[in-house]
């Protein structure tokens, strides 16, 4: 299975500058790779109001269980959400830092 | 936001009919109920927004809502009857099949009544052991097997209370000796001289009977098959026999019961076998026509051999009818426009729409433009949970998961059902779907798919001056060809994917006939269903061979219960879609749409009416999804799959993302370029071509394309592609096939 490598952190300057279309294949190498994971526990974006608002949200344990917010964030933009679960993602699975420029933000 | 919700008792209505409306408040409330016709349900910040229109004098009422709950769980029920009243010996008899035997407890067989603690019932413990246990109210006793049963394994189980000697016995003994020999057991204990006490009692199969005995608990999940009661000790050779249908004189005459699920698989039926005839009720559909103990693979399907499939598969998240009570009813009036209406229920700033289809009168149509309502595909989809089910959703996507408030409320209520695209908790696939409940699929805030997705068909006819009558694809399956036969135009939705072999047939005929249809969707027409043969509120689906598809049919179970013919794709059925409306599923992919371009055949004269006012070559680079009228889901022509010779690819779609994939019925083997950027098949095809009998067929081979009608206020040129084929559609002037005189 692909592990994702340190020198691949610079990858995610790519969410930013470039549309998800123009993505390079090592960025969405990186990302198929931070999308393999279960369901319990997993954290994913809420939506509200039709995609008017979104916040960040964790799975439970079991089948059926609530996807419950996971703090009180609220986002009005999906990107920043994103962004917000990429971050999360990749200290799960790459475990390796961001770029402080891309930790910042 | 999911405080009130309801559904109707018919989806598919005509003028002068009566329709009941089932709500369910969380708290109480009062509600005011309004009748409203839809043009279009999209107010996402990228849609038409929402557009209806309050029908004076009807409905107008305000009522006071209460909490209504529903019972999901299938099992056998038996009405108390005196030849169950056995006080003395007797032996019950069945073979199992566990498929979650460490999922608490789960009841096999019984008259038993949890509160009061008496009668007899037959059970699995939540490690997997089984248990028998008879109780007088007062007193019990019990007797356990020592050994777990091992799940998705045959055995025979046969409980027996000798009262003369007064001991339980308990025997778990597996068919194949490996690997679930070492689970063989048998247990004896003392009873105690307590005699079972049933008075009243239902038999349950599959369940266990709590203190309100319409509503048992303890549901088992996985095959059960040939439950034998017997008012006697039954020996082992005995029972052995009667699988052999070889049942001795004497024995049969102590028979109670013998239930033969091999009869009437297409029903909710139990038929005893027995003397007494107590014919069982099958509850909340578990599924019927699953291979059984005695499948060896010789055959393949339930109708050839029902001996082979005389198993039930239950499961504790099986779903027939929420059971409401109505609220309040409404009678059409006779000269209600056909449309798609709901009922809309607000109280303070709650609202809720509980939609439904209205036909027109049969015969008389109200104009030559027919709108598809695909009740099929809606009752497939109902109340899917594939999102929060799923693990590998955000890998098909393309995306990080996005769960919107529905998603959410939907993945808590497991008692509103689950959904063909499911599988029960056992991991086996949800064949069967019902209507009888607030579905996810017919509501009008939520994602854009299926009903929602639909009315930017109807709301782009609205605002072009095009009057349309609706005609569900039930009326097609009831009404057969008298459904079609007033219209010139039938315009499809955007995923008319589910099709009974009657719905295909009657089209097909319609067609014959000069029918002329506009297919402004994707993966249409690819799954075999089947309506229930004695109610129109369950369809089935088996996702059988092959397919873009969530779950797979267990082997030996390609066969519809409901219909006893081979599910899966029509591809695979010999009628592919492309000999229906000239093109078929090829690949899906959700992250972002692409668009069309022109091709030499959109030149031909005989497409110059398509292309009038439209000089553009790029055509739907625009859209309310992903951006472009190409996407989600998209079809193309292939000659070999019936695409006819004389067929115009006008336009078809490029530059489709990697997160496209060809669907697998196009890839035999897997490698590393079936994915939109690689793949030289990933395309939709916009295709005309002239029929028979006049007729024509326009078909624009992406769920997307709707989304794009309404783009600069209706001003662009999916618009004017749409627009241009509509009116020449619905023109009278027959279509002449090229070379004909």
């Amino acid at each position: 299975m692909y592990e994702i490598k340190p020198e691949e952190a610079r990858l995610l300057a790519e969410f930013w500058e470039r549309d998800p279309a123009d993505y390079s294949l090592e960025f969405k190498r990186v990302l198929n790779r931070l999308r393999i994971e279960p369901l319990a526990g997993k954290v994913c974006i809420l939506s509200y109001r039709d995609g008017r608002e979104f916040a960040l949200g964790r799975f439970g344990e079991r089948r059926g269980d609530p996807v419950l917010p996971l703090d009180a964030r609220r986002f009005a933009r999906l990107k920043d959400a994103q962004w917000e679960l990429l971050k999360l993602r990749w200290a799960k699975h790459a475990g390796h830092p961001l770029p402080p420029e891309l930790a910042a933000r | 936001m999911f405080e009130i919700l309801g559904y109707p008792d018919k989806l598919s209505l005509r003028p002068g009919e009566r329709v009941r409306f089932m709500v369910s408040c969380e708290e109480p409330l009062d509600y005011k109920a309004e009748l409203v016709r839809v043009q279009c349900g999209d107010d996402s910040p990228a849609g038409p927004g929402m557009k209806e229109t309050v029908v004076p004098g009807l409905l107008g009422q305000t009522i006071r809502g209460r909490k209504q709950v529903s019972h999901i769980g299938s099992y056998m029920r038996v009405e108390p009857a005196p030849a169950l009243d056995i006080a003395g010996d007797m032996t019950a008899t069945l073979l199992v099949f566990p498929t979650l035997p460490d999922r608490g407890r789960q009841g096999l067989i019984g008259r038993w009544s949890d509160f009061e603690r008496r009668g007899w019932t037959l059970a699995m413990l939540p490690d997997g052991r089984l248990e028998f246990r008879v109780g007088d109210g007062e007193r019990e006793a019990a007797v356990a097997t020592s050994a777990a049963l091992m799940a998705r394994e045959w055995y025979r189980v046969t409980a027996r209370h000798d009262a003369g000697r007064g001991t339980l016995t308990l025997e778990q003994r597996p068919l194949k000796g490996f690997p679930a020999g070492a689970t063989a057991a048998r247990a004896e204990a003392p009873s105690h001289g307590i005699r079972a006490a049933t008075a009243d009692l239902p038999l349950l199969l599959a369940a266990e009977g709590t203190e309100e005995p319409a509503h048992p608990t303890h549901f088992f999940n996985g095959k059960l098959e040939a439950p034998r009661l017997f008012a006697g000790l039954a020996e082992d050779a005995a029972i052995d026999a009667i699988d052999a249908g070889t049942l001795a004189a004497p024995l049969a005459e102590g028979l109670a019961g013998a239930w033969d699920f091999g009869a009437g698989i297409a029903t909710e039926r139990a038929d005893d076998r027995g003397p007494h005839r107590l014919h069982g009720r099958l509850v909340n559909l578990p599924t019927r026509g699953v291979t059984g103990a005695h499948w060896d693979g010789s055959v393949m399907s339930w109708p050839e051999r029902p001996a082979h499939y005389a198993a039930v598969h239950f499961h504790e998240d099986d779903f027939a009818d929420c059971g409401w009570e109505a609220d309040f009813e409404l009678a059409l009036p006779a000269d209600l426009p056909s449309g798609l209406y709901a009922a809309r229920l607000t109280a303070g700033a709650l609202a809720e729409r509980i939609v439904f289809f209205v036909n027109a009168p049969l015969g008389k149509a109200g104009s030559p433009i027919a709108f598809l309502g695909s009740s099929a595909t809606f009752m497939a989809y109902a109340n899917a949970h594939y999102l929060t089910d799923n693990a590998d959703m955000e890998m098909k996507g393309g995306f990080f998961l996005v769960l919107n408030e529905a998603a959410r409320f939907f993945n808590e209520r497991r008692d509103l059902g689950l959904s063909t695209y499911d599988t029960h908790l056992d991991g086996s696939g949800v064949c069967y779907s019902s209507r009888l409940r607030p579905m996810q699929s017919m509501r009008l805030t939520d994602r854009i798919w299926t009903l929602r997705a639909d009315t930017h068909v109807t709301d782009w006819m609205s605002a072009r001056g095009f009057s349309y009558d609706l005609v569900t694809d039930e009326a097609i399956q009831y009404d057969g060809i008298a459904a079609l036969a007033p219209y010139r135009v039938l315009v499809t939705g955007t995923h008319p994917e589910y099709w009974t072999t009657r719905m295909w047939d009657v089209l097909v005929e319609w067609q014959a006939r000069g029918g002329r249809i506009m297919y402004l969707g994707g993966n249409g027409f690819y799954w075999r269903t089947a309506f229930h043969p004695e109610r129109n509120s369950v369809v089935e689906v088996r996702r059988a061979e092959i397919g873009a598809r969530y779950w797979v049919t267990e082997a030996g179970e390609d066969y519809l219960s409901f219909s006893g013919e081979h599910g899966g794709l029509w591809r695979r059925l010999g009628r592919p879609p492309q000999g229906l409306v000239g093109i078929g599923t090829i690949a899906t992919g959700f992250d972002k749409a692409s668009y069309y371009r022109r091709t030499e055949a959109s030149r031909d004269p005989r497409a110059a009416f398509i292309f009038a006012g439209v000089p553009e070559e790029i055509i739907g680079d625009f859209g309310a999804l992903g951006g472009g009228a190409a996407g989600q889901e998209i079809d193309s022509a292939d000659p070999r799959l019936g695409t006819p010779p004389h067929a115009l690819v006008l336009a078809r779609s490029e530059k489709h993302s990697r997160y496209f994939n060809v669907v697998p019925e196009e890839t035999p083997f897997h490698h590393p370029t079936i994915n939109g950027e690689e793949s030289e098949h990933c395309h939709a095809d916009l295709v005309f071509y002239e029929g028979p009998g006049g007729g024509a067929v326009f078909s624009t081979g992406s769920i997307n394309w709707a989304a794009s009608l309404a783009h600069g206020n209706y001003d662009n040129n999916v618009s004017r592609i749409t627009e241009n084929v509509l009116r020449r559609f619905a023109d009278p002037g027959p279509f002449r096939l090229p070379g004909a005189p």
